[in-house]
């Protein structure tokens, strides 16, 4: 399988449309055997979409994605996690984890925190809670 | 504001009460561009809870088009400078684009160094979607407006010219029958043919008959050669039947038959004739009541009433106004030639504010009269027809306000009342919240009589 992630800098874009630079990774039985960074300078979700399609990508993890690009993802059959947060390397091990799914907010944990208020449980806590129950990708 | 007992906590739970009661989305970041603050208004145009986005870099969150291009905070940290009302797009927690204007400001402690930046920002999906909605034009061959109610009717227009379908147009009159039958006719399959127009109400019974079927030589005296009818005219094309509503029952039995059979016989004539034609018919008058009266035949009726356009007259949809004036003010500053640039705000608001029961012909002839008697460069009330100060609804506020024509009023509006119950006077009472006895009282004092 093919996971792609827009990349800024070291982390994951926030947002899909401003990323030029994508981390590809090849994975085999969940384990990380292969990378690649691409760098598109194209600007339609059209032309993106269908260039991750070439290289055979399957997922994407991302951060905000605009409906546009989502529907041009679909079109071509690559699964969406949209609206994960944090350092790329972070956000694929907690995938392979099997611990990443849709719409979830910040993941990876936030690192030292300024405050932990409210007796919210921390992210990597409600994480450890579900490490046995893996949800497949939401398309 | 200090007092002996504020302690640092007590301080801080002040400043969170006061921004959560901001309209405003207000958030702060530390030097390092994490969140430190985020109020309730930016809870809820994010999506996100302000104890996920503490401790996050505000670009994770925000996830702005501007982001990492040109940061509003980062120039304000560099410069010092403040950033007013700068619209930009977000995407919120559910991945929708949103629309805010922001504002940035240099956050310092009391020592005067900076600690970080603070940003405000509005929601301005709605403001966008209005600014949207009125800048929306509709138009259709010449027809040009910005109300719904039109739009409906274009979005329909194109399909109903392409099918071959009897039309039947009903708007009051000057709402521009004629526009849209036109309109109809040139989008449709028949546009090379001709557009033949006849108004059933502007001929004599027998003079309309022949008129449209046309005659045979010796159909009559002096019927010396034959007379092609507007059938035969419009041959091909589109014929344009306007307030049919008029139509003699007898005619009505013949255009009937046209439309049934595709076939008629001039007058005097032993064959028939085909008829190929589009009929477009029009009427200011509600051709079903007038089938409720036995004045209209209902078996035309409904061979007519195949598609059903109804034209909204101006007063509902004073939105078109400003557009309309527009319009007429090039037709007629090309036709005199005079320098009328515009109309002053009273002269519009004077516009406005009539009802036009002549519709758009009425403010054609309103604004022609304006352009006559205007010498200068702007049209103001001055030059407007004297009836339109004292419209409607202005001559019923100041009978209102007139304390003598108070009785008179109340005479009215029990009347009214009672013509709505058929004369039965509880339930008029009840409608006018007064006991029956009351209104009897009344009845009798206004020498109200029923009919």
């Amino acid at each position: 399988m093919k996971i792609a992630m827009p990349l800024h800098e070291n982390r994951i874009s926030p947002r899909f449309g401003n990323a030029r630079e994508f981390l590809v990774v090849t994975t085999t039985d969940d384990r990380d055997t292969g990378r690649q960074t691409l760098t598109l300078d194209i600007e339609t979700p059209v032309q993106i979409a269908e260039c991750l399609a070439r290289e055979g990508v399957d997922l994407v993890l991302s951060g905000g994605m605009n409906s546009k690009y989502q529907r041009e993802f679909r079109l071509r059959n690559i699964a969406v996690i949209w609206g994960l947060i944090g350092e790329a390397e972070d956000v694929l091990a907690t995938y392979l984890n099997g611990q990443v799914f849709a719409g979830m907010g910040p993941c990876p944990p936030v690192r030292n925190p300024r405050r932990s208020p409210g007796g919210a449980k921390r992210t990597d806590e409600r994480l450890a809670a579900k490490k046995d129950s893996r949800r497949k990708p939401v398309s | 504001m200090k007092t002996k007992k504020e302690t640092p906590q007590g301080r801080e739970e002040t400043t969170e009460l006061i921004l959560d009661s901001i309209a405003d989305g207000v958030f702060t970041i530390d030097q390092g561009m994490r969140i430190t603050t985020f109020n309730k208004a930016a809870e809820q145009i994010t999506g996100y809870a302000r104890r996920e986005v503490v401790g996050q870099f505000c670009h994770d969150i925000f996830k702005a088009d501007i982001c990492f291009k040109m940061c509003p905070l980062k120039h304000t940290a560099r410069t010092l400078e403040s950033i007013v009302n700068m619209e930009v797009n977000i995407l919120n927690r559910q991945n929708q684009e949103v629309p805010i204007s922001i504002s940035t400001s240099i956050l310092k402690n009391h020592k005067g160094e900076v600690v970080g930046a603070v940003e405000t920002f509005r929601d301005l999906s709605l403001i966008h979607e209005l600014r949207k909605e009125i800048s929306r034009q509709y138009t259709f061959q010449d027809i040009v407006s910005k109300s719904k109610a039109i739009a409906k009717l274009l979005n329909i227009l194109p399909d109903v010219a392409q099918s071959d379908a009897t039309v039947l147009i009903w708007g009051e009159s000057g709402t521009g029958k004629e526009l849209f039958a036109t309109a109809i006719h040139n989008t449709s399959l028949r546009k090379k043919g001709p557009f033949v127009a006849v108004n059933c109400g502007a001929l004599p019974e027998t003079l309309l008959e022949s008129e449209l079927f046309g005659y045979k030589k010796g159909a009559f005296t002096d019927a010396k050669r034959d007379k092609p009818g507007r059938f035969k005219l419009a041959a091909g094309g589109t014929l344009f039947l306007d307030e049919i509503g008029d139509l003699s029952k007898g005619t009505q039995v013949k255009l009937l038959r046209v439309l049934e059979q595709r076939e008629y016989e001039p007058l005097g004539s032993t064959s028939t004739e085909k008829a190929d034609v589009r009929i477009v018919a029009a009427s200011h008058q509600d051709l079903a009541s007038l089938v409720q009266k036995g004045e209209f035949r209902e078996d035309l009726f409904y061979r007519l009433n195949v598609m059903k356009l109804e034209i909204p007259p101006l007063r509902d949809r004073k939105e078109d106004l400003p557009l309309l004036v527009d319009h007429f003010f090039r037709k007629f500053t090309e036709k005199t030639g005079k320098p009328i640039r515009t109309i002053s705000k009273r002269a519009m608001k004077r516009l406005l504010h009539y009802n036009y029961p002549g519709n758009v012909r009425e403010l054609e002839n309103v604004l022609e009269h304006a352009f006559v008697l205007c010498k200068g460069t702007e049209i103001k009330t001055s030059h407007l027809p004297e009836n339109l100060a004292a419209s409607k609804d202005r001559a019923a506020l100041q009978e209102i306000g007139k304390a003598s024509r108070l009785p008179e009023l109340e005479r009215q509006v029990i009347l009214e009342a009672l013509e709505r119950y058929g004369w039965d006077r509880s339930q008029a009472a009840r409608e006018l919240g007064m006991h029956r006895s009351t209104l009897w009282r009344k009845i009798q004092r206004h020498g109200i009589r029923s009919p």
